[in-house]
């Protein structure tokens, strides 16, 4: 089929929408509401609305379906008075603290502002513009329906800037299936929030701060804290980390996505006056040899399975609230995060003879998630709470932005070796399918006692929502599934319960395409940046001169020197954690 | 009647979820946190759909509330009949302000049309409906419902 957009004519498929013939051919649509991760589009924020030869009004071109013999025009006066005017009322209902914002500079409601003028406030009258008593009424009045929440450990909301377009709802119930959000009441008092105003009770993977275009919905602050730290003599702030955050950083700084940042990231940090920079990829390839420990010893025991992956904390949360029939599946292992930082405050601390009250254990993250867990009581492997500040990639970017650290200008930096070398099956952790990919390289040598010719496993690889494979290890065939996005592991669950599938060991993620996808990173997100994410992983991994965990020389170190052998009781009562049943039936 | 003696009475399927939020409305005056937590149960949906469902119609209170309650009519079709002296007429009788919540026993609030357009202005008066209110007859009729 064949459409005209301004006169010239396109190739379509039929069931497109207009939108996605003008997204395809580069012709640029103002857009609020719609998200590549949430099609198909609903047409709330009504800024997409185009011309047609087939209607007398104005269409919305998301959710337009094309048909023969159309003909759209994007930006005539009708249009662009209709997109402004629209504009104006968003704006006007906005909160506009845009100098004190989190968001600022990257909002997409300021974008369009931007783009289309919008500088007066005709709707919402100031003070000296009121010409009689009763215009009083058309002032700003829009506090009663505001929902703040700082209550819990990973995001905030504040409804002032929250332009309901719906994307948090939509994200949380189609791709996470908890549904913690709705849209309350009616008409002006319309407002999203949680059921009763309770304070949010979800798995925090923070998709809703992800999607959000405005600061509606966003990360917890924890800069203040960081910085903090940082001033204070005192202490010692150690930070790690995270492996996705590598990939992700530059974007924040105008890079494509998936720029390799090691370095840039480290110097930076440096910069900002960390003491050391540590890797959590390290706290990765630990989580991997005491992984695949477990799952050797499991295999040995015959069960329970299928052994589910536990480093995804939003996951973790899932399965003890929804889930709880499923607590002895989930790996008793750490996340990496938690298992290099008590290493950080007892192997390091002894080691270099440091009193480890002074140490602030700061970890960067992709994750709002990440903050919840932090503050979990039993998570804690030292005397002291291991990890003790989390931020996540945004507020890593809007920390340097304030402090004017711009990263490009700086001269790349190693991590500090104590615990800072990692191998290319750590870096794999970033994507969705890695922990099970890094797992493999170990478990297949492990068992088989033989070196991997080829430490590829392909088959784990890609980016459906579900995969699975059949792998033959000794004699034994090794079936494992890899899962990202709730949705999937929810059906995948459902499956498992009824008998259907039965598996050995399965990953899942809670994030799109796992961390690289997740809530903590750099906005704006869709299928395509996550792609582009994914092949700088993989490219890293190949470059890697170790790529399989257990040939890691600091990890061979710390079991020698520290921890004796994965599964040892040191390594238990620091590396490995409990669960607790959350369910509330 | 219990709530689930309620439930008992509907099978779970979304369209019957406003009919039971209706009918304990009525026994139970409001829908509370408990109240919505079993409904939700009952019809294997998330806390927050019942919640925005629930809260989005005028006529289910989501929190509890022992004040009186007088609604105007706010459609067109009544607000021509007069609604608006009507409700000056209240405002003075009972020294209450619209959409005000300071007066301890009454409130007074404009409510979304009924569907008795031919029959304005509407006043509901705790649940009790009264057509064709004019502001000479609003305070005896208040007199004998409060």
């Amino acid at each position: 089929m064949r459409i005209k957009i301004n006169n010239k004519s396109y190739d379509a498929n039929p069931g497109d929408t207009i939108l996605s013939v003008c997204k395809r051919n580069g012709i640029r649509l103002p857009t609020l509401c719609a998200h590549p991760d949430l099609l198909p589009s609903e047409g709330v924020c009504r800024m997409c609305l185009v011309e047609t030869n087939q209607s007398n009004g104005l269409v919305s071109s998301c959710t337009q379906k094309i048909s023969d013999g159309l003909e759209v025009k994007t930006e005539t006066e009708n249009v662009n008075r209709a997109r402004k005017i629209n504009l104006e009322l968003l704006w006007a209902d906005h909160a506009g603290k845009c100098a004190s914002c989190k968001r600022n500079g990257r909002c997409e409601l300021q974008d369009l502002a931007k783009k289309y003028d919008i500088d007066e406030f005709k709707f919402v009258p100031r003070k000296n513009e009121l010409k009689s008593g009763d215009e009083l009424d058309l002032l700003k009045n829009n506090w009663k329906h505001t929902v703040f929440e700082e209550k819990n450990s990973c995001i905030s909301r504040d409804s002032q800037y929250c332009i309901e377009c719906r994307r948090c709802i939509r994200i949380c119930r189609d791709m996470q299936t908890v549904e913690a959000y709705g849209m309350n009441y009616r008409s002006s008092e319309t407002n999203v929030g949680t059921p009763f105003e309770i304070p949010l009770d979800c798995i925090f993977c923070g998709q809703c701060s992800a999607v959000c275009p405005t600061a509606a919905i966003t990360e917890k602050d924890d800069v203040t804290d960081f910085e903090k730290a940082l001033a204070d003599p005192k202490k010692m702030v150690i930070v790690q980390t995270a492996p996705s955050v590598r990939f992700t950083l530059g974007e924040e700084f105008g890079e494509a996505p998936g720029t390799f940042w090691e370095g840039k990231l480290v110097a930076a940090l440096k910069k900002l006056g960390c003491d050391k920079v540590f890797d959590t990829v390290l706290g990765a390839d630990l989580t991997i040899l005491e992984e695949a420990h477990e799952l050797i010893q499991r295999v040995k025991n015959k069960g329970p399975f299928p052994m589910f992956t536990s480093c995804c904390p939003s996951w973790i949360l899932y399965a003890e609230k929804y889930w709880p029939e499923f607590i002895p599946n989930l790996s008793s292992c750490k996340s990496p995060q938690q298992m290099l930082a008590p290493l950080v405050k007892t192997y390091y601390a002894e080691r270099e003879k440091i009193n480890p009250d002074q140490i602030v254990s700061v970890s960067i993250m992709p994750c709002t998630s990440k903050k919840y867990e932090a503050q979990r009581k039993e998570i804690n492997g030292s005397e002291y709470q291991d990890v003790d500040i989390v931020l996540t990639v945004r507020e890593l970017a809007r920390l340097l932005r304030k402090k004017k650290i711009d990263p490009r200008a700086l001269k790349e930096k190693k991590f500090d070796p104590a615990l800072g070398i990692s191998t290319g099956a750590g870096i794999l952790f970033a994507q969705s399918g890695g922990v099970m990919e890094a797992a493999l390289r170990t478990a297949v040598e492990k068992i088989t006692g033989e070196r991997l010719g080829k430490v590829e496993f392909e088959m784990v690889r890609g980016e459906s929502g579900a995969r699975c494979a059949e792998i033959e290890v000794g004699g034994l065939k090794l079936r494992v599934a890899v899962v990202h996005e709730i949705r999937n592991a929810k059906n995948l669950l459902e499956e498992i319960k009824n008998g259907k599938s039965d598996y050995h060991f399965v990953e899942v993620m809670a994030c799109p395409n796992g961390c690289i996808g997740g809530g903590g990173q750099p906005v704006p997100t869709g299928p395509a940046v996550r792609k582009a994410r994914i092949a700088g992983v993989m490219a890293r991994d190949k470059k890697m001169p170790l790529r399989k965990s257990h040939e890691n020389p600091v990890l061979k170190k710390i079991y020698r020197e520290f921890l004796g052998h994965p599964g040892s009781e040191k390594a238990e009562e620091l590396l490995h954690t409990k669960y607790i049943n959350r369910s509330k039936k | 009647m219990s709530l689930q003696k309620i439930l008992l009475n509907f099978e779970p399927r979304p369209e019957n979820l406003l009919a039971v939020l209706k009918k304990t409305q009525k026994e139970n005056k409001y829908i509370g946190k408990k109240e919505c937590e079993v409904i939700a149960d009952y019809f294997s949906l998330p806390l927050a759909r019942v919640y925005s469902f629930a809260s989005f119609f005028d006529g289910i209170r989501t929190k509890k509330d022992d004040k009186k309650i007088i609604k105007i009519c706010s459609g067109g079709p009544c607000l021509s009949e007069n609604s608006k002296k009507v409700a000056r007429q209240i405002e003075m009788f009972l020294g209450v302000e619209v959409g005000n919540d300071i007066h301890s026993k009454y409130r007074l609030e404009y409510m979304s049309c009924l569907g008795l357009c031919d029959r304005g202005p509407i006043v509901e008066i705790e649940g009790n409906i009264f057509e064709r209110v004019k502001p000479e007859t609003v305070d005896d009729i208040l007199k004998n419902y409060l």
